[in-house]
């Protein structure tokens, strides 16, 4: 809210600076957002909190100074006079030739109005004009920039009509009913919803209650006569009419923030005096001011040793008593304590903590003591985010950087699933939905840097259905090493690659995990695996299919994979257990064949553990090779084979004989001896 | 005899002439070897008269015994000078670069996480994660916010339907652990949460979030305020302070922004580096959870991980954060 330093000081008597005003509010929770300068000096600009809509008005900015600091701040007469109503002495009197109704006190808790006959619709004074202005506001008329002047002094937002366009001269609040269409005064056609409270004359609406007026009774130059409506709408229900309606104004704002209910009459005798400074017209006498929703204040007890407590600061009763009174409480001493009536424009006053809060901030939050809770708990992590830790940290010991992509995201060739999460009200395509696979940032991230060796991995949160997991998802492309001057053919990252990475975190994990072939359309056919446990399928990995590579920028022979790492963290954990190490020679043996490819590796090392039992260390492919010298559908094949005994030296009779049981398995398998 | 004395000194020459480790070995099989010289003239004892047998062996054995030593003296001197040779040439160029590692490098708002985290559970905060797509009554209402309050609108929210959304802050995760915690409790969360913003250098869709909360009986704003100190002074050194300010939260009672001295105040900037918002919990929440807010009370702080980690590097876009640029990821070895 932007308020000028000179309107401020029309209400509290002071020889503060600008900036001490700003700062003085900003240390009571009303946080000066900016100074600007303007004809009648500085332009303070305050962002208000939500719960203190009595402060989006220069009184209440002025309370709020003259409570805080008695001795820099006091209050004016204009401040007292306002306090008193700005009394006019008709109050008691009818207003004659108009009639108000309230359909619906549920939602418009008090309706006042007055009227004014010859009234002349001119520009405003320069004074009020250059007030307006510097505070954000653009003159129009008297009639309009009163009602403004009062709203941004009293913070109650006033509605003027034609009087003569008010059919049956008559008021009635209630809810719009139907589905109708109503012209705005900025002459758009809102469409309204049956719940929306309206403001209507004996025939139909002539303003959205709290939000907008209507071109319908709008006061125009050609108007004599005036009806001016000050009321108090239910908060919420203002903020439900106005966000239907796409809209926000300056007076939806403040009855959504809470208007002062008893302010109403106050604010339309204020209206008065200052239409009658500038015009010199005064109101018809009387008024009209139904209140059927009058909120009855409750003392609420506040006792000193909680205040202390909660603080963690000694604040004298004394002081917490004059405080609530500054503020507008009524105040009474107890035997431990106070207790306080809030006043009227502070809704946010409910119970002994809000009092508690109301005491400490303006004694000072700068007054609290640091200290420490005493008291042991165990600072520690939980499991399943633990594991997530260790996940991420074992790619990063194998060498990933990490990245981190958005969890809102785009369709994707990566990102498949059947069931994905989409935003109910979409703002852009690429914040349509929430990602359902992990594959489409960490290849995002592969295209962002194109032509580098790369090993790239995120650990996050997907979507599905209306399952939330943690997955991991990493990239590998190019060199294994990056290119240096010492070694300049580093091999290159491939699918083996990325199943060894795969096979590390798995022990690093302690989990089990097998491949299996895979379907999967988002890769290369032929060089691609599902990963699984004993029970479930947790990933996918392989080459990017080249059609997809080539869409999404990456370069040939990328490989991704992504695991579901809430899966793997409910999977049986293999139990890590030492093993005696054995001081006894190792025996090599390899084996050297050709063989149809067609035959799994897993058969072969299975024929050759199947003769040497528990003796076999070790046992592994060397090489294979295809081509010159080999039959087509065959490659030649080496196989290392480690014996070791636990308790004695092997011979080489009891290993040659293990070889010859091995090899006859391996013959019956297709194998030939090279 | 004198023959002897003669090929000994021969020999001697011949050692002290020698270049290389391998003439000395030459040296070595000429004299002392099986067929070398001096084991030549020791078969000659055999010849001479029985008196002079011992004394000749023996002057054999001396003279062997001397080209041994002065062998061995000559071959670690030659040695020494080879060895040097062969380093001399075998030096490297200090300048060329090292070989490549690949070092895996944690995201920089990870490292910050990290950091962050190991100080909260060094002040006995347990660390427990919610789920970023939430119930709208934990963000919201289990949080204290009235229906339909404006509240709601500093945070413009990403709803999936009337019943979910994407949480718009952690402090979401408050009405879980009351549900399965009772007091005295420590726990805290860093996690992503989501706004409805449009993107720019200093705003983002996506944020992350520090949030923790305690409640134990008699905490007050100054174990909130003595917390925030610890942590302040465990991230940033020793002189850190906190300012607090009166500021609005539904969900706590008082509610406060947190300023911290600011560390990099070197780089430009003011002398408070504004990171979070606390207060101590809402007597409502404790009251809708069952706490008996006569006994108990508690503190709740959240504070931005981004905040924290762009004041720290000079970091002026917050985009670069999730646009996996290595140029810049790189640029924090960690």
């Amino acid at each position: 809210m932007k308020v000028t330093v000179e309107w401020i000081k029309e209400f509290v008597a002071s020889e503060a600076s600008a900036e001490e005003i700003g700062d003085t509010l900003t240390m009571l929770g009303i946080e000066l957002e900016g100074i600007a300068d303007s004809p009648l000096g500085a332009v303070l600009d305050f962002k208000v909190t939500p719960n203190r809509g009595d402060c989006l008005s220069v009184i209440g900015i002025a309370r709020e100074l003259a409570a805080k600091d008695a001795i820099r701040f006091s209050p004016t007469e204009l401040f007292v006079r306002a306090a008193k109503g700005f009394p006019r002495g008709d109050e008691n009197q009818l207003l004659a030739d108009a009639r108000v109704d309230i359909e619906a006190p549920d939602l418009c808790h008090r309706f006042t109005a007055r009227r004014w006959d010859d009234v002349r619709v001119v520009p405003s004074s320069e004074k009020l004009q250059a007030r307006l202005s510097a505070c954000g506001m653009r003159p129009i008329n008297v009639v309009v920039d009163a009602s403004n002047y009062v709203m941004l002094e009293l913070g109650q937002p006033l509605h003027t009509f034609d009087f003569d366009l008010l059919r049956e001269h008559r008021i009635v609040v209630r809810r719009a009913g139907g589905n109708a269409n109503f012209k705005t005064l900025d002459d758009l056609e809102r469409k309204l919803s049956p719940d929306m409270l309206m403001i209507c004359d004996g025939v139909g609406p002539v303003a959205i209650a709290g939000v907008m007026g209507g071109a319908n009774s709008e006061v125009s130059e050609s108007t004599t006569r005036l009806l001016l409506e000050s009321a108090h709408f239910d908060p919420s229900s203002i903020r439900s009419t106005r966000k239907q309606l796409g809209m926000s104004t300056e007076a939806s704002y403040r009855f959504e923030r809470y208007v002062d209910p008893e302010g109403t009459l106050r604010a339309e005798n204020r209206f008065a005096e200052i239409l009658e400074s500038e015009t010199g017209v005064a109101p018809v006498a009387g008024i009209i001011d139904l209140y059927p929703n009058k909120r009855l204040r409750q003392p609420i007890l506040v006792r000193e040793a909680r205040w202390d407590r909660l603080l963690g600061m000694e604040v004298p009763r004394a002081v917490a008593a004059s405080s609530l009174i500054a503020l507008g409480f009524e105040v009474n001493e107890t035997d431990d304590g106070l207790s306080a009536s809030a006043p009227s424009w502070r809704s946010d006053i409910r119970r002994e903590d809000d009092l508690v809060e109301e005491i400490g901030r303006l004694w000072g939050y700068d007054r609290i003591p640091e200290a420490l809770p005493t008291g042991a708990t165990m600072g520690g992590e939980d499991d399943e985010p633990n594991f997530y830790s260790i996940c991420r940290n074992g790619m990063l010991r194998m060498g990933f950087t990490e990245v981190l992509n958005h969890t809102l995201s785009d369709e994707s060739p990566l990102d498949i699933r059947s069931e994905r999460v989409r935003m109910r009200h979409p703002q852009a395509p690429e914040l349509a939905l929430l990602r359902s696979s992990m594959l489409p940032g960490v290849a995002q991230a592969v295209a962002r840097n194109r032509g580098r060796d790369l090993q790239l991995f995120e650990v996050g949160r997907v979507f599905h259905g209306e399952h939330e997991f943690t997955m991991l998802g990493f990239a590998m492309t190019g060199r294994l090493l990056e290119e240096d001057w010492c070694d300049p053919a580093s091999p290159k990252a491939d699918f083996f690659s990325a199943k060894g990475v795969i096979e590390s975190l798995a022990t690093m994990i302690q989990r089990n995990i097998l491949f299996r072939e895979s379907d999967d359309p988002r890769f290369h056919p032929g060089r691609r695996g599902t990963i699984v446990t004993e029970s479930e399928s947790i990933g996918d990995f392989g080459e990017v299919l080249p059609e997809i590579a080539a869409k999404l920028d990456l370069p040939k022979g990328c490989v991704i994979a992504e695991l579901d790492l809430t899966a793997l963290f409910r999977a049986p954990v293999s139990e890590c257990l030492y093993k005696p190490i054995s001081h006894f020679p190792p025996v090599r043996r390899d084996f050297s064949m050709t063989i149809s490819k067609s035959v799994p590796f897993k058969d072969i090392e299975s024929a050759v553990r199947g003769s040497a039992s528990e003796l076999a260390e070790r046992i592994w492919p060397i090489s294979t090779y295809e081509g010159k010298g080999i039959e087509p559908g065959t490659h030649a094949l080496a196989v290392g084979l480690i014996l070791r005994h636990p308790d004695r030296t092997l011979t080489d009779e009891e290993a040659n004989a293990i070889c010859e049981q091995a090899w006859r398995t391996l013959i019956r398998l297709g194998a030939t001896r090279r | 005899m004198k023959e002897i004395e003669a090929v000994e000194e021969r020999a001697q020459l011949e050692i002290e002439k020698a270049t290389s480790t391998k003439e000395l070995r030459d040296i070595e099989v000429r004299y002392l070897g099986r067929s070398g010289e001096l084991t030549g003239l020791l078969r000659q004892v055999g010849s001479l008269p029985t008196d002079q047998k011992p004394l000749f062996g023996k002057a054999v054995n001396e003279a062997k015994s001397r080209l041994q030593e002065a062998i061995d003296l000559r071959e670690s001197a030659l040695r020494a000078e080879e060895e040097a040779k062969q380093f001399a040439q075998e030096k490297v160029d200090l300048t060329m670069p090292g070989r490549k590692v690949r070092v895996g490098l944690p995201h920089v708002l990870s490292q910050t996480i990290d950091r962050v985290k190991r100080v909260m559970i060094g002040l006995g905060f347990r660390y427990t994660e919610g789920p970023e797509l939430e119930e709208v009554r934990y963000n919201f209402a289990a949080l204290n916010y009235p229906p339909d309050h404006p509240a709601m609108d500093d945070q413009d929210t990403f709803y999936i339907d009337d019943d979910r959304l994407l949480r718009t802050q952690c402090t979401a995760i408050q009405g879980r652990t009351f549900e399965r915690m009772k007091p005295p409790l420590r726990v805290f969360t860093i996690g992503r949460c989501f706004r409805n913003e449009a993107v720019d250098r200093t705003h983002g869709h996506t944020f992350m979030q520090v949030d923790a909360f305690m409640i134990d009986e008699g905490i007050s704003m100054a174990h909130l305020r003595g917390t925030l100190g610890a942590f302040a002074r465990a991230m940033f050194g020793p002189e850190m302070t906190v300012r607090f300010r009166p500021d609005f939260f539904p969900f706590v009672e008082p509610g406060v922004d947190f300023a911290i001295t600011n560390p990099f105040k070197h780089r430009g900037g003011g002398d408070w580096m504004e990171i979070g918002g606390a207060g101590l919990i809402h007597p409502n929440i404790l009251d809708a959870y069952g706490i008996d807010t006569e006994k108990y009370s508690g503190f709740a702080f959240g504070l931005g991980i981004e905040r924290i980690c762009m004041t720290q590097y000079g970091i002026d876009d917050l985009r670069l954060f999730f646009d996996n640029d290595l140029r810049f990821l790189e640029q924090f070895p960690g």
